[in-house]
Protein backbone atom coordinates (compact mmCIF):
# COMPACT_ATOMS: atom_id res chain seq x y z
CA UNK A 1 0.00 0.00 0.00
CA UNK A 2 2.79 2.39 1.00
CA UNK A 3 4.62 1.50 -2.21
CA UNK A 4 1.56 2.45 -4.22
CA UNK A 5 1.15 5.80 -2.40
CA UNK A 6 4.88 6.50 -2.72
CA UNK A 7 4.62 5.81 -6.42
CA UNK A 8 1.69 8.23 -6.78
CA UNK A 9 3.66 10.87 -4.86
CA UNK A 10 6.65 10.31 -7.14
CA UNK A 11 4.42 10.68 -10.17
CA UNK A 12 3.06 13.96 -8.79
CA UNK A 13 6.54 15.24 -7.93
CA UNK A 14 7.72 14.70 -11.48
CA UNK A 15 4.62 15.63 -13.44
CA UNK A 16 2.99 18.35 -11.29
CA UNK A 17 5.60 21.17 -11.61
CA UNK A 18 6.10 20.59 -15.34
CA UNK A 19 2.36 20.67 -15.86
CA UNK A 20 1.95 23.93 -13.93
CA UNK A 21 4.80 25.62 -15.83
CA UNK A 22 3.40 24.53 -19.18
CA UNK A 23 -0.19 25.58 -18.48
CA UNK A 24 0.88 28.92 -16.96
CA UNK A 25 2.46 29.71 -20.32
CA UNK A 26 -0.86 29.30 -22.15
CA UNK A 27 -2.49 32.65 -22.67
CA UNK A 28 -5.37 33.49 -24.95
CA UNK A 29 -4.15 35.75 -27.76
CA UNK A 30 -7.52 37.33 -28.44
CA UNK A 31 -8.29 37.80 -24.73
CA UNK A 32 -11.70 38.59 -23.33
CA UNK A 33 -13.93 40.25 -25.94
CA UNK A 34 -17.27 41.21 -24.44
CA UNK A 35 -18.65 42.50 -27.75
CA UNK A 36 -18.03 39.13 -29.47
CA UNK A 37 -19.46 37.33 -26.45
CA UNK A 38 -22.72 39.30 -26.62
CA UNK A 39 -22.97 38.62 -30.35
CA UNK A 40 -22.52 34.87 -29.75
CA UNK A 41 -25.02 34.84 -26.91
CA UNK A 42 -27.61 36.57 -29.13
CA UNK A 43 -27.01 34.36 -32.17
CA UNK A 44 -26.60 31.02 -30.44
CA UNK A 45 -29.44 29.48 -32.47
CA UNK A 46 -27.30 29.87 -35.59
CA UNK A 47 -24.87 27.30 -34.30
CA UNK A 48 -24.29 24.77 -37.15
CA UNK A 49 -25.30 21.74 -35.10
CA UNK A 50 -28.67 23.34 -34.37
CA UNK A 51 -29.13 24.41 -37.99
CA UNK A 52 -28.26 20.90 -39.24
CA UNK A 53 -30.53 19.26 -36.67
CA UNK A 54 -33.41 21.57 -37.61
CA UNK A 55 -32.87 21.00 -41.32
CA UNK A 56 -32.68 17.23 -40.76
CA UNK A 57 -35.95 17.16 -38.81
CA UNK A 58 -37.69 19.31 -41.46
CA UNK A 59 -36.39 17.07 -44.27
CA UNK A 60 -37.60 13.91 -42.49
CA UNK A 61 -41.02 15.45 -41.88
CA UNK A 62 -41.30 16.42 -45.57
CA UNK A 63 -40.24 12.93 -46.66
CA UNK A 64 -42.83 11.34 -44.39
CA UNK A 65 -45.52 13.69 -45.68
CA UNK A 66 -44.59 12.95 -49.29
CA UNK A 67 -44.68 9.20 -48.60
CA UNK A 68 -48.13 9.43 -47.01
CA UNK A 69 -49.40 11.50 -49.95
CA UNK A 70 -47.90 9.04 -52.42
CA UNK A 71 -49.60 6.11 -50.73
CA UNK A 72 -52.93 7.91 -50.38
CA UNK A 73 -53.01 9.40 -53.88
CA UNK A 74 -51.27 6.68 -55.89
CA UNK A 75 -53.03 5.78 -59.16
CA UNK A 76 -55.12 2.63 -58.94
CA UNK A 77 -53.33 -0.59 -59.75
CA UNK A 78 -52.63 -3.98 -58.20
CA UNK A 79 -49.36 -2.84 -56.53
CA UNK A 80 -50.91 0.35 -55.14
CA UNK A 81 -53.83 -1.62 -53.75
CA UNK A 82 -51.53 -4.03 -51.93
CA UNK A 83 -49.43 -1.22 -50.47
CA UNK A 84 -52.52 0.74 -49.41
CA UNK A 85 -54.05 -2.33 -47.79
CA UNK A 86 -50.88 -3.16 -45.89
CA UNK A 87 -50.18 0.39 -44.70
CA UNK A 88 -53.70 1.48 -43.91
CA UNK A 89 -54.92 -1.78 -42.40
CA UNK A 90 -55.48 -1.51 -38.63
CA UNK B 1 -35.39 22.96 22.87
CA UNK B 2 -34.03 20.72 20.18
CA UNK B 3 -35.70 22.84 17.51
CA UNK B 4 -34.23 25.98 19.12
CA UNK B 5 -30.74 24.46 19.02
CA UNK B 6 -31.31 23.44 15.45
CA UNK B 7 -32.42 26.97 14.60
CA UNK B 8 -29.32 28.52 16.17
CA UNK B 9 -27.14 25.97 14.38
CA UNK B 10 -28.92 26.63 11.12
CA UNK B 11 -28.39 30.35 11.56
CA UNK B 12 -24.71 29.79 12.33
CA UNK B 13 -24.36 27.56 9.29
CA UNK B 14 -26.14 30.14 7.17
CA UNK B 15 -23.87 32.92 8.48
CA UNK B 16 -20.79 30.78 7.79
CA UNK B 17 -22.06 30.13 4.27
CA UNK B 18 -22.72 33.84 3.71
CA UNK B 19 -19.22 34.61 4.95
CA UNK B 20 -17.69 32.02 2.61
CA UNK B 21 -19.65 33.57 -0.26
CA UNK B 22 -18.12 36.99 0.37
CA UNK B 23 -16.23 38.06 -2.70
CA UNK B 24 -18.16 35.74 -4.99
CA UNK B 25 -19.28 37.58 -8.08
CA UNK B 26 -22.93 37.17 -8.94
CA UNK B 27 -23.19 36.05 -12.59
CA UNK B 28 -26.66 37.56 -12.91
CA UNK B 29 -25.56 41.10 -12.01
CA UNK B 30 -21.75 41.10 -12.39
CA UNK B 31 -21.23 38.97 -15.48
CA UNK B 32 -18.80 41.30 -17.34
CA UNK B 33 -16.55 41.43 -14.27
CA UNK B 34 -16.69 37.66 -13.84
CA UNK B 35 -15.89 37.26 -17.54
CA UNK B 36 -12.78 39.49 -17.29
CA UNK B 37 -11.63 37.81 -14.10
CA UNK B 38 -12.08 34.17 -15.13
CA UNK B 39 -11.35 34.32 -18.86
CA UNK B 40 -7.71 33.16 -18.85
CA UNK B 41 -8.39 30.50 -16.24
CA UNK B 42 -11.27 29.01 -18.25
CA UNK B 43 -9.19 29.29 -21.44
CA UNK B 44 -6.42 27.18 -19.86
CA UNK B 45 -8.89 24.51 -18.74
CA UNK B 46 -10.44 24.33 -22.21
CA UNK B 47 -7.05 24.26 -23.89
CA UNK B 48 -5.86 21.45 -21.64
CA UNK B 49 -8.86 19.41 -22.74
CA UNK B 50 -8.88 20.14 -26.49
CA UNK B 51 -5.08 20.70 -26.81
CA UNK B 52 -5.54 23.22 -29.61
CA UNK B 53 -4.93 26.94 -29.00
CA UNK B 54 -7.24 28.20 -31.75
CA UNK B 55 -10.12 25.88 -30.87
CA UNK B 56 -9.66 26.75 -27.20
CA UNK B 57 -10.10 30.48 -27.97
CA UNK B 58 -13.37 29.80 -29.75
CA UNK B 59 -14.66 27.33 -27.17
CA UNK B 60 -13.84 29.66 -24.29
CA UNK B 61 -16.08 32.28 -25.87
CA UNK B 62 -18.77 29.63 -26.43
CA UNK B 63 -18.50 28.60 -22.80
CA UNK B 64 -19.00 32.17 -21.59
CA UNK B 65 -21.87 32.64 -24.05
CA UNK B 66 -23.56 29.57 -22.52
CA UNK B 67 -22.84 30.85 -19.04
CA UNK B 68 -24.26 34.27 -19.97
CA UNK B 69 -27.51 32.71 -21.17
CA UNK B 70 -27.73 30.61 -17.98
CA UNK B 71 -26.59 33.38 -15.61
CA UNK B 72 -30.00 33.67 -13.94
CA UNK B 73 -30.01 29.93 -13.15
CA UNK B 74 -26.73 30.04 -11.18
CA UNK B 75 -27.17 28.68 -7.63
CA UNK B 76 -24.62 29.97 -5.08
CA UNK B 77 -23.88 26.48 -3.71
CA UNK B 78 -20.43 26.57 -5.33
CA UNK B 79 -18.18 29.49 -6.35
CA UNK B 80 -18.99 30.99 -9.76
CA UNK B 81 -15.56 29.89 -10.99
CA UNK B 82 -16.49 26.23 -10.31
CA UNK B 83 -19.79 26.80 -12.14
CA UNK B 84 -17.90 28.28 -15.11
CA UNK B 85 -15.38 25.44 -15.14
CA UNK B 86 -18.19 22.90 -15.18
CA UNK B 87 -19.65 24.62 -18.25
CA UNK B 88 -16.15 24.79 -19.80
CA UNK B 89 -15.47 21.08 -19.27
CA UNK B 90 -18.87 20.15 -20.74
CA UNK B 91 -18.39 22.51 -23.71
CA UNK B 92 -14.91 21.15 -24.47
CA UNK B 93 -15.89 17.47 -24.13
CA UNK B 94 -19.01 17.96 -26.30
CA UNK B 95 -16.83 19.66 -28.89
CA UNK B 96 -14.41 16.70 -28.95
CA UNK B 97 -17.35 14.30 -29.34
CA UNK B 98 -18.67 16.34 -32.28
CA UNK B 99 -15.20 16.45 -33.80
CA UNK B 100 -14.93 12.66 -33.56
CA UNK B 101 -18.35 12.32 -35.18
CA UNK B 102 -17.48 14.86 -37.90
CA UNK B 103 -14.70 12.56 -39.15
CA UNK B 104 -17.37 10.14 -40.33
CA UNK B 105 -19.46 12.79 -42.05
CA UNK B 106 -18.76 13.78 -45.65
CA UNK B 107 -19.65 17.46 -45.01
CA UNK B 108 -17.09 20.06 -43.97
CA UNK B 109 -17.83 21.65 -40.63
CA UNK B 110 -16.05 24.50 -38.91
CA UNK B 111 -14.40 22.15 -36.44
CA UNK B 112 -10.89 22.60 -37.87
CA UNK B 113 -9.00 20.82 -40.59
CA UNK B 114 -6.94 17.68 -40.09
CA UNK B 115 -3.89 19.47 -41.56
CA UNK B 116 -3.96 22.13 -38.88
CA UNK B 117 -4.27 19.49 -36.16
CA UNK B 118 -1.34 17.62 -37.65
CA UNK B 119 0.83 20.77 -37.55
CA UNK B 120 -0.23 21.43 -33.96
CA UNK B 121 0.54 17.85 -32.95
CA UNK B 122 4.04 18.23 -34.35
CA UNK B 123 4.60 21.49 -32.43
CA UNK B 124 3.55 20.04 -29.06
CA UNK B 125 5.96 19.94 -26.15
CA UNK B 126 6.54 17.02 -23.79
CA UNK B 127 3.76 18.01 -21.40
CA UNK B 128 1.19 18.45 -24.17
CA UNK B 129 2.28 15.15 -25.69
CA UNK B 130 1.75 13.47 -22.33
CA UNK B 131 -1.64 15.17 -21.92
CA UNK B 132 -2.62 14.04 -25.42
CA UNK B 133 -2.21 10.44 -24.31
CA UNK B 134 -4.98 10.89 -21.73
CA UNK B 135 -8.72 10.84 -22.31
CA UNK B 136 -10.44 14.28 -22.26
CA UNK B 137 -12.01 13.55 -18.87
CA UNK B 138 -8.64 12.62 -17.40
CA UNK B 139 -7.13 15.83 -18.82
CA UNK B 140 -9.91 17.84 -17.20
CA UNK B 141 -9.28 16.20 -13.81
CA UNK B 142 -5.53 16.79 -14.11
CA UNK B 143 -5.75 20.48 -15.02
CA UNK B 144 -8.27 21.17 -12.26
CA UNK B 145 -6.10 19.46 -9.66
CA UNK B 146 -2.59 20.53 -10.66
CA UNK B 147 -3.17 23.92 -12.16
CA UNK B 148 -6.29 25.29 -10.49
CA UNK B 149 -5.52 23.54 -7.19
CA UNK B 150 -9.12 22.40 -6.83
CA UNK B 151 -9.90 19.94 -4.06
CA UNK B 152 -11.13 16.45 -4.88
CA UNK B 153 -14.64 17.49 -3.84
CA UNK B 154 -14.57 20.56 -6.09
CA UNK B 155 -13.32 18.46 -9.01
CA UNK B 156 -16.03 15.89 -8.31
CA UNK B 157 -18.62 18.66 -8.38
CA UNK B 158 -17.26 20.16 -11.61
CA UNK B 159 -17.01 16.81 -13.42
CA UNK B 160 -20.20 15.43 -11.89
CA UNK B 161 -18.55 12.24 -10.60
CA UNK B 162 -17.88 10.80 -7.10
CA UNK B 163 -14.74 12.09 -5.35
CA UNK B 164 -13.37 8.51 -5.13
CA UNK B 165 -13.48 8.35 -8.91
CA UNK B 166 -11.57 11.66 -9.07
CA UNK B 167 -8.77 10.20 -6.95
CA UNK B 168 -8.48 7.06 -9.08
CA UNK B 169 -8.63 9.05 -12.31
CA UNK B 170 -5.87 11.38 -11.17
CA UNK B 171 -3.64 8.54 -9.99
CA UNK B 172 -4.16 6.82 -13.35
CA UNK B 173 -3.41 10.03 -15.25
CA UNK B 174 -0.27 10.73 -13.22
CA UNK B 175 1.06 7.23 -13.84
CA UNK B 176 0.42 7.56 -17.59
CA UNK B 177 1.98 11.02 -17.78
CA UNK B 178 5.00 9.99 -15.76
CA UNK B 179 5.62 7.09 -18.12
CA UNK B 180 5.66 9.61 -20.95
CA UNK B 181 7.59 12.40 -19.23
CA UNK B 182 9.60 10.55 -16.57
CA UNK B 183 13.38 11.09 -16.25
CA UNK B 184 14.02 7.49 -17.24
CA UNK B 185 14.60 7.65 -20.99
CA UNK B 186 13.75 3.97 -21.39
CA UNK B 187 10.32 4.63 -19.94
CA UNK B 188 9.63 7.22 -22.65
CA UNK B 189 10.39 4.78 -25.46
Amino acid sequence: MSEVSRSVEDDERIVGPALRTEIRGWRSRSGPDLHDLMRRADHSWRHPIMVFSGAGVAALALLLLAAIMFVAMAPPGPAAEIIRERLLAP
Amino acid sequence: MASCVMTVRDEQASLAKDKSREGWLDPATQFPLLYEQEYQSVYRTVRAIVLDAQEAEDLTQDCFARAYRAREKYQPTAPPSAWLHRIAVNTAISHLRRRKLARFLPIKTELGSDDRRLVQAEARGAVEEALAELSPKLRAAVVLQYFHDCSREEIAQILGIPSGTVASRIAKAMAQMRKRMGPDPEARA
